[in-house]
Formats: C-alpha cells, sequence, structure tokens
C-alpha cells in the first residue's frame, strides 16, 4: 500500500473498501500530517481530531460486519469555515463569530457526513470569504504550500492549501467571483464551482446569494465527479436549490470534435510567460481533436465593475444580521442599542468587510439605486446573452485561472488591485455557469498555473469530462516537495 | 422585495430612533465627510481614524471605476433577476411550522437572555 496521503480520494477509499487500510489508520495519518504542518500553512483554524477518529471507529465496525458503506467512506475532508457542522464553531475568519456553535448542519455536511467521509477540521477564509490572497482572515493568513511567501489565494484559501499540501484529499470551498477556482489555481490543484444552485447553499453563511456556490477542491478530475455525486443534490431549505436528480459522472477521455471558445480579445493584457502556458493547453486540446474558435465575450470588460456593485449590494443586506443581538459579538461597552450594533460591528468586523459593507449601502441608498445598482443588473443580463450565444457555438470556454501565479504577500495592497484578480473568475459567477480550475504547469518561479474551463449552465457533467480529458494528456499536478 | 425598497426609508422605519435616515448622499464626485458620516451611520459600522480614511479614499476609488457602466447601452435591457435561465420563476412551497430548532439551542449563541429570551439595552429612556 502506497502512502496514504499520495492517494487520491478515490483511491484511499478502494483501498479502505478492499481491506488494505482501516480508517482509524487513515485518520490518525491525516491528523498527524495537520499537527505536523498546520502552525507553519496555517489552512485550518479548528481541528476535529476527536471527531475524525470516532467517525473513523464507526466505520471501521461497519467494515467488520459488513454492512454498506458510503460513497466516501474513509475518505479524509475539510469543510471550509464559513459552513456549518452543527454543535461546531463556524467563525467565517472573523472576531464577529469567535465563539459562534453552529446549532445546525450544512446540507453538504449532512451528505458528506451520511457518505462516511472523515470530517477533520475547518478550513481558513478570507473574512465572511471577502478576499482574493486570504490575507483578510482575522486569525492568521494561509501560506502557499509551494512557497510560504506567497499568497494561497481567496477566499478558500486554507481549502485549497490543505489538499495541496496533502493534509487532507478532500476540501468544501465557496465561490462567489473564484474563491474556489483562484485558490485552487494558486495551489495546484482541481477546483469546480459547479452551476449556481447546484449544490445547496443551506448552512453556508451567506455572502452574495446569487452569485454563491459551494465546490469541492480535490488532488485530481476524478474526485471532483466522486464528490460532486454526493453533494449536487435537491435540497428544500433552499429556495435557489436546482430541483434535478443527482447527476451521473462517467469520465471519458475522449473529446474529439468539441468546439473550444476562447474570448481572445480579453487576453491581449497577458505577460508572454501566461500566455506562452495558456498557448501550450489550446495545443495540447487541439491535439485531442477539440476544434478552437475565437468567442466575442467584449461585454466581459466591465466584469469587475457590475460585480463590486452586486456583490457588495447583497453582501451589505446579508450582513445587517450581524447586529450584536442574537449571536455573535456584542460590544460590552454598548451602553444603548445603537452603540450595540455600532459598537460590536466595528470591533467584529475587519477593514474588507466594513469596507463592502460601506460600498454595498452605498450603490442600494437613496438616489443611487438606478445608477448603480439596477444598471448592474443590466450589464448581468448582457453578459449571460453574451454567454447564451458564445455557447451556440462552442462547448466550453477557456482562459487562464488568474494573470498571474500566486503572489507574495503584501504585494497587492490597493483593494482595486486585488479585486482586478478576479477578472477571468468572476463571470462565471455573474452567468451562474459551472466553470473549473485544472492545472497547467508551472511559471518560472515555480509556482502552479491553472486553465480554467467553463460551461453553460446545467452543463456540469460535459464540463468535467472536458477537464478529465485535458488532466489525462498533461499530468501537470504535482505534491509540492515540502509536503511529500 | 428588499433590493426594490428604497434603503434609506427602510432605515427610517426600522430604526425609529435613528437621526441618519433623511438625507440623500452627494455623488461620487463629491463625496464628502458629511456623506461618509452619513453612510457610515446607514452601515450601523464605527471605524478607527486610521480606518476611516483608509476606507473613505479606497471607496471612492473604487466608486470612480465603477462609473465605467455608464459606457453600456442598457436601453431597453431586462434586469436580471433570475439567475438560472431555465428556471425564471419563484420556486414555492406551502409555509408549514417545523419544529427545526429548538429554543435553547437557537439561544445558546445569544449573548445576553433572560427567561428564555434576548436580552438588549434599553431602547427607550425613562426620566431621570
Amino acid at each position: 500500500m502506497k502512502n496514504l496521503h499520495h492517494c487520491s480520494a478515490t483511491e484511499l477509499r478502494n483501498a479502505f473498501l478492499k481491506g488494505d487500510v482501516k480508517a482509524v489508520e487513515i485518520a490518525e495519518h491525516f491528523i498527524k500530517r495537520i499537527d505536523q504542518h498546520n502552525k507553519e500553512l496555517g489552512a485550518f483554524l479548528s481541528i476535529l481530531g476527536e471527531r475524525a477518529l470516532v467517525k473513523a471507529e464507526h466505520l471501521d465496525r461497519k467494515k467488520a460486519k459488513n454492512l454498506p458503506l458510503g460513497k466516501l467512506a474513509g475518505i479524509p475532508i475539510a469543510i471550509k469555515d464559513n459552513t456549518h457542522i452543527a454543535g461546531e464553531i463556524t467563525t467565517c475568519a472573523s472576531k464577529f463569530l469567535s465563539n459562534y456553535r453552529a446549532p445546525f448542519d450544512a446540507t453538504v455536511t449532512k451528505l458528506i457526513e451520511q457518505e462516511d467521509a472523515l470530517i477533520l477540521g475547518k478550513t481558513n477564509l478570507d473574512e465572511f470569504a471577502m478576499g482574493s490572497s486570504n490575507e483578510n482572515s482575522a486569525y492568521y493568513p494561509v501560506k502557499n504550500p509551494w512557497n510560504p511567501n506567497c499568497v494561497a489565494g481567496g477566499s478558500s484559501g486554507g481549502s485549497a492549501a490543505a489538499v495541496s499540501a496533502r493534509l487532507t484529499l478532500l476540501s468544501t470551498g465557496s465561490d462567489t467571483g473564484g474563491s474556489i477556482r483562484l485558490p485552487a489555481g494558486f495551489c495546484g490543484i482541481v477546483g469546480f464551482k459547479p452551476t449556481y444552485g447546484r449544490v445547496s447553499r443551506y448552512g453556508l453563511v451567506a455572502y452574495g446569494s446569487s452569485l454563491d456556490q459551494i465546490g469541492p477542491f480535490a488532488v485530481n478530475v476524478e474526485d471532483i465527479a466522486l464528490t460532486m455525486e454526493v453533494m449536487g443534490r435537491h435540497c428544500e431549505q433552499d429556495a435557489t436549490s436546482l430541483d434535478f436528480p443527482p447527476e451521473r459522472y462517467e469520465l471519458k477521455k475522449d473529446i474529439k470534435d468539441i468546439t473550444i471558445g476562447i474570448p481572445f480579445e480579453l487576453l491581449e493584457g497577458l505577460n508572454e510567460e501566461m500566455r506562452a502556458n495558456f498557448d501550450q493547453a489550446v495545443e495540447v486540446l487541439k491535439g485531442l481533436g477539440a476544434k478552437i474558435i475565437n468567442v466575442d465575450l467584449a461585454i466581459l470588460k466591465y466584469t469587475i465593475a457590475t460585480y463590486y456593485i452586486l456583490a457588495t449590494a447583497e453582501a451589505s443586506t446579508n450582513l445587517a444580521r450581524f447586529d450584536g443581538i442574537r449571536f455573535g459579538n456584542r460590544a460590552t461597552s454598548a451602553q444603548t442599542l445603537e452603540e450595540v450594533y455600532e459598537l460590536s460591528r466595528k470591533e467584529g468586523f475587519g477593514t474588507e468587510v466594513k469596507r463592502r459593507i460601506l460600498l454595498g449601502t452605498y450603490v442600494l441608498s437613496s438616489g443611487f439605486q438606478d445608477a448603480y445598482y439596477k444598471k448592474a443588473q443590466k450589464v448581468r443580463t448582457l453578459m449571460m446573452d453574451a454567454f447564451d450565444k458564445a455557447f451556440e457555438a462552442c462547448d466550453t470556454i477557456i482562459t487562464p485561472v488568474c494573470a498571474t501565479g500566486a503572489f507574495e504577500f503584501g504585494a497587492l495592497m490597493d483593494p482595486l488591485q486585488m479585486y482586478l484578480q478576479d477578472i477571468f473568475t468572476i463571470p462565471a459567477n455573474l452567468a451562474g455557469l459551472p466553470s473549473i480550475s485544472i492545472p497547467s504547469g508551472f511559471d518560472k518561479r515555480g509556482m502552479p498555473l491553472s486553465l480554467q474551463m467553463t460551461g453553460p449552465q446545467l452543463c456540469d457533467v460535459d464540463l468535467v469530462q472536458y477537464a478529465y480529458a485535458y488532466e489525462q494528456a498533461t499530468k501537470h499536478a504535482k505534491i509540492p516537495e515540502a509536503f511529500l | 422585495m428588499r433590493n426594490e425598497q428604497n434603503f434609506a426609508d427602510f432605515g427610517k422605519t426600522r430604526f425609529p430612533f435613528s437621526r441618519c435616515c433623511c438625507n440623500v448622499l452627494s455623488t461620487m464626485s463629491n463625496f464628502n465627510d458629511a456623506d461618509f458620516e452619513h453612510l457610515r451611520k446607514l452601515c450601523r459600522l464605527e471605524f478607527s481614524p486610521e480606518e476611516k480614511e483608509d476606507l473613505r479614499a479606497s471607496i471612492q476609488k473604487v466608486l470612480g471605476y465603477i462609473e465605467q457602466l455608464d459606457e453600456v447601452d442598457i436601453e431597453g435591457v431586462a434586469s436580471c433577476n433570475f439567475v438560472l435561465r431555465s428556471m425564471l420563476k419563484n420556486q414555492m412551497r406551502d409555509d408549514v411550522v417545523k419544529d427545526l430548532l429548538p429554543r435553547e439551542q437557537f439561544l445558546s449563541n445569544a449573548p445576553d437572555q433572560i427567561g428564555g429570551m434576548v436580552r438588549v439595552p434599553s431602547v427607550m429612556k425613562g426620566p431621570q
């Protein structure tokens, strides 16, 4: 049996089902790795070792009695700390919720538990999932397993770094403007944002409700498919949940005769190195028989402006519930009700969260709603129309995940520059599209680079299939040397 | 829908004792101290002095950036009210009362409670 953390999730589950390894051995192995490495990486905010061991013992007993085991049996998984596990702390990496104990399970948590995964802990993020570098965590930043001077990307930086360093083999993230795909890209693993509504958001602390979508991180595409079969269920407690039967993923290497769209106009600003990496990916796909065409998505140059109106507007309303009354931080110095609101929020929220609440409140305020919010909602329609038209001519659209590999800590101090990092990932959120980030090589510094493939709404299975074909033809994913 | 509601009016009805909900903010180009103070109150936020300057400057910059949307011709374009194009209607279900969360469990996160209820500082002051 090879080293447990060198396995994929599917391999490890199969080994457990065959009896080659016990669930308790798996739990102990990964908890030990987290204990060893989490101080340097900062990927986990809480470690649920005891819980994982109890579950593992239970699985071993079930196995011994030949009872049926779930689809994720024995697979270690981590949950982003903005998603509830009943009875455990959900901080959202915010001081506001440092003691908040989730009173119920998120639907994804429940589904993962039911399928017998081993939940190892809760992963770090930008506070309330607001950020692209994980530098906005109120606790500590996540370091990139490929280079500790570089960021892991955000907002689901902890989930990405934990899988990249093989402290777990699966993790969950939430993606509002790229928060799964960007950190997956920066850390050299696979990250998938499904079609809006595919995975229930019940029990996910809301940021931008019309944009948020939960999805998995994994070491390869096969594991993404496995996890999606578990997570992609209709849920009554989420009014935006897709009411379709769960999808079956069949992975084939053949993508002959598919048409791939590239918005060449949007790639003009890429530097030589990034362009070369992207062109290489295009050659691989051509070699597999795909046809390449240009697609006109010029309207996407307004992506960041549209997103920072809509996302902040939704955030400002969603975060109004953090008022110090029913849960979370209440300022002890507050004398009046108004002081309870203002001082609790002052103490509890970090600067980026305050910035987005201010912006969102401004664009929704009297006299400005038409100029900002309503206009952005119309531009969003134009973007969806442009995607619809593009998908009449192609099956998937590809771009890099980001215009660079992971940058160094402190490199982007200007909020607007930070926002621009998400230029390639945000469109899929605005249009509700499935989109996947998949390793495409390394830059000169040795930092991972990634390709993004985006498909039409509801075509998640096809999209994952294309990513699988590309992955099988390239095999760029590696374990960082420091974590072998 | 909340989005359709005037935010300032929303504040007015929800927080009748607040003093901050009647004026209208200036446009970005002359976004002044008074506007920032008004916005702060709408948000029920407080800042340290350094944080305040950082926020004011960055918000002005971002608002300047998003004004580029003025270039887009949106004449006759419908607002995007549904993200999923195959589900252009609300998902309705009967409003049935279920016992999903026991009171004690909900209250276990309340910062202050009394007799099975959340306790807050007094809203109205009596005569001194």
